[in-house]
């Protein structure tokens, strides 16, 4: 993998990681969207990243409005995390599979 | 050397290990630095990031479960002292990659060449009694840098970003674009620098049809086509968060998603320059800061970075994601610097609160504190006072009167409002 991809990996998801200790959701997968997008994984992982925006997008509506039991919230917000984590542990292989 | 990196993991996983009880928020700060530091497992990294993020999670809802957390991360600091002792990693050659990677990282840092730079501009205005100059403009534009036109009304802000914006033409000095491949210009040249620039006006333009079609069209008179087109307009679509309004109308979306729309008009095919004149005037507070953060992230893109220039009054929201600060004051520039260094050189501190105690009041109950001035401005209080005077001082002296109401303080000598407040007097 060349030097540019390396650095730029490292950045996104440190960045990515920080947000997810904010429990800033939202950005969380938005940056995830650009991450996958700027690593041309578009074609394999988009469709997944697209829903976790959604799931995330719901779970911010949720809290802000406050209806949603405070367990289920917390196992939204868990499991987005989660899957943020798995989606850059894939979009990283993917690239390195293809570079 | 192994065993010194050995001995100096240790000693801070017992610091950790004893820090734990008292202050769980810097124990799991220190850990996570530590793990970062050393390159341990990524398994090992994720899971103190669950944790932090679960502890800020129960911080906002008040609970009280830190017990268990205070267990979580002496498992974690135990693991890593026994990942250790059974010599499973090789510390030393983790630390020397980790070196390395940074050093490289270090020359790799993004390029921060100029999207646009002005050398002297001039420009004169004049409409009835209404005269105004604007005069010896120099600035930089970098590439993944966000610079932020403030001042009072009246003061050049638009008029500035007009001319960068290449909407007028400049009566002196010249602006150099790094976005055509020529190094001189002339005005025939406007046009398409004009094509180049993402420019927001103050006032949106009212269009017709729905919002996808119209990001379709943008994105095709820029040159995007076929599948291309589609897929850019998707992104930008999911990346501001407009799924739900794709199909409406202008007069359908509310004046935060106007704006929201504007900026994807803006981004839909990737311009190096984005220029912003107050857009966040109709945005009520949570829009204002979705908005900024999401400028932000995208001006920060590694792989596109993008010079933007944007202006507003809403000085508090601006300080929290520019870069550079432009202050105009009477067309000229008072103040051109990273955001930093405000009040770096400052002879005085600056205090902006919020209380029932009048002037007359404040002045005799902070007369020992070294306070030079205060005055109203709008609905608050400023302070003006010495460098050795914080506003803690300020706060304790205030406390000791019964019946005082303080409904707001903080220290705004480093932050862009000081500009605007330095020069009501100083």
């Amino acid at each position: 993998m060349n030097e540019d991809i390396r650095y730029n990996i490292f950045l996104r998801s440190r960045e990515i990681e920080d947000l997810i200790i904010n429990n800033e959701v939202r950005r969380v997968t938005l940056l995830l969207l650009d991450f996958d997008r700027d690593f041309d994984a578009s074609k394999v992982y988009y469709s997944e990243i697209l829903l976790l925006c959604a799931d995330s997008k719901q779970y911010e509506d949720n809290r802000r409005i406050g209806i949603i039991d405070l367990d289920r919230l917390e196992r939204d917000r868990k499991s987005i995390l989660l899957k943020a984590f798995n989606l850059i542990d894939e979009i990283v292989k993917y690239q390195r599979s293809v570079a | 050397m192994m065993q010194t990196n050995r001995i100096m993991i240790n000693e801070e996983l017992n610091k950790i290990k004893s820090l734990v009880h008292h202050n769980i928020f810097e124990a799991s700060d220190l850990l996570l630095k530590l793990v970062r530091n050393y390159s341990f497992d990524s398994d090992i990294l994720r899971n103190i990031i669950l944790i932090k993020s679960d502890l800020n999670n129960e911080l906002d809802q008040n609970s009280e479960n830190t017990s268990i957390y205070i267990e979580k991360l002496l498992d974690i600091c135990r693991h890593l002292e026994k990942v250790q002792d059974s010599k499973k990693i090789n510390v030393e050659q983790l630390i020397e990659q980790n070196i390395k990677l940074s050093t490289r990282y270090d020359y790799l840092k993004p390029r921060s060449e100029f999207a646009v730079q002005t050398r002297g501009i001039c420009f004169q205005y004049k409409k009835g009694r209404n005269q105004f100059n604007l005069k010896d403009i120099f600035l930089n534009l970098k590439y993944g840098e966000i610079t932020a036109v403030i001042g009072e009304n009246g003061n050049g802000k638009s008029t500035l970003l007009k001319l960068i914006a290449a909407r007028l033409l400049p009566d002196g000095g010249e602006i150099a674009y790094d976005l055509l491949d020529k190094k001189k210009y002339s005005h025939k040249d406007n046009v398409e620098i004009r094509k180049r620039i993402a420019y927001i006006p103050q006032r949106l333009p009212v269009w017709d049809g729905l919002v996808k079609t119209n990001l379709q069209f943008i994105a095709a008179i820029k040159g995007l086509k076929g599948k291309e087109n589609i897929e850019e307009t998707d992104y930008i679509i999911n990346r501001l968060s407009l799924n739900k309004y794709q199909d409406y109308k202008w007069p359908e979306l509310s004046g935060g998603f106007q704006m929201r729309y504007e900026l994807a008009n803006a981004l839909v095919w990737h311009p190096k320059l984005l220029i912003l004149d107050e857009p966040l005037a109709n945005l009520d507070l949570i829009s204002q800061s979705l908005f900024l953060k999401d400028l932000k992230d995208i001006c920060l893109n590694i792989r596109n970075p993008m010079a933007v220039i944007i202006s507003s009054q809403h000085l508090d929201m601006i300080d929290n994601v520019a870069d550079n600060i432009v202050f105009l004051k009477e067309g000229k520039l008072s103040f051109n610097a990273n955001k930093k260094s405000i009040g770096e050189d400052r002879t005085r501190n600056i205090f902006e609160i919020k209380t029932t105690l009048s002037i007359a009041d404040l002045h005799q109950q902070l007369k020992n504190l070294g306070v030079e001035k205060i005055i109203n401005i709008g609905f608050n209080t400023v302070i003006y006072a010495n460098t050795n005077t914080t506003l803690a001082d300020i706060i304790n002296q205030l406390t000791l009167i019964e019946n005082v109401e303080i409904t707001m303080a903080r220290d705004i000598s480093q932050s862009s409002k000081a500009l605007l407040y330095q020069s009501y007097e100083y």
